[in-house]
């Protein structure tokens, strides 16, 4: 498996990939639906593992995935081709996730920390799906443009640049928002006891 | 432990997380509505409307401008023809 991975990420691939894009770009905006169709099988798996990290909900995330390729076929005539087209869509995807915490943030639905209330510390035993359940509702109580910075730099492992990038904002903008959002979350786990019921205190 | 190398040990965990699968491309093919063109966008058809009516407007306009008549012409007819 990690033989295949790897072979997947070797240049050749990469440049057969982008080749392959190109050619359904194009045909799509000759008006080739199954050309876009084929862009959005071959893309929809990066994308719906990052809009997973918008929306723990299934239903909704796959709204959400088919919003990013509807965004991305209206758009698709702008795409110059400088940058593969995974970071094109991605840059889109991070708008489209965004808005929809900022519409959600209007209806004020934050998802409370109720598995850890529990007396039974988690220790090492943390699931994965569990960590991430735990991180999004943490990061959820934060304002949506703190949300965003955490969410690429933490989920995603995204550094200043890569989240400037796929924000539009500027890197000492990002630089800044993420010193404030990470001293509110400090706070927010410290006041919430956190680290004691995850039994991870010394 | 310090409460951020706390989320940084979530975060690393939270990565490893599966994903759902999903499988939209017929949905989004659907709500694209083929054989819609992307070229073809909304703005484009409010242009060409806009462009339609401003061309109305124009030779409604020109009609005008080409045979003028003189305001003042209509306050001294009824006089002149009183005169009489």
């Amino acid at each position: 498996m990690s033989v295949l991975l790897r072979a997947c990420e070797s240049p050749i691939r990469k440049v057969a990939v982008q080749e392959d894009d190109n050619r359904d770009i194009e045909a799509s905006l000759a008006g080739d639906g199954e050309a876009y169709a084929r862009l959005v099988r071959r893309y929809e798996r990066p994308v719906a593992s990052q809009m997973w990290r918008f929306c723990r909900d299934r239903a909704q995330c796959e709204q959400l995935v088919q919003d990013v390729f509807v965004e991305a076929w209206q758009s698709l005539s702008g795409y110059r081709g400088d940058a593969p087209f995974l970071h094109w869509l991605r840059r889109i995807a991070t708008r489209v996730g965004y808005r929809f915490w900022k519409q959600s943030d209007k209806q004020a639905e934050h998802q409370p920390l109720q598995p850890f209330d529990a007396s039974e510390p988690a220790g090492e035993e943390l699931e994965a799906s569990e960590a991430a359940a735990l991180l999004h509702a943490l990061l959820a109580k934060l304002p949506a443009s703190d949300r965003l910075v955490l969410t690429l730099m933490y989920f995603e492992d995204c550094g200043t640049e890569e989240i400037a990038d796929r924000t539009g904002w500027t890197r000492p903008m990002v630089k800044m928002r993420a010193y404030r959002a990470r001293r509110k979350l400090k706070k927010m786990i410290e006041a919430g006891n956190l680290l004691e019921a995850l039994g991870w205190t010394p | 432990m310090d409460a951020l190398e706390a989320v940084e040990r979530l975060a690393r965990k939270a990565r490893e997380e599966r994903v759902p699968e999903t499988d939209v491309s017929q949905r989004v093919l659907m709500r694209l509505g083929r054989p819609v063109s992307p070229r073809v966008a909304p703005l484009g058809w409010v242009a060409a409307v806009a462009a339609v009516a401003a061309a109305a407007v124009l030779i409604v306009a020109l009609n005008s401008w080409i045979s003028p008549s003189d305001p003042m012409m209509d306050l001294f007819t009824p006089l002149q023809v009183a005169s009489r």
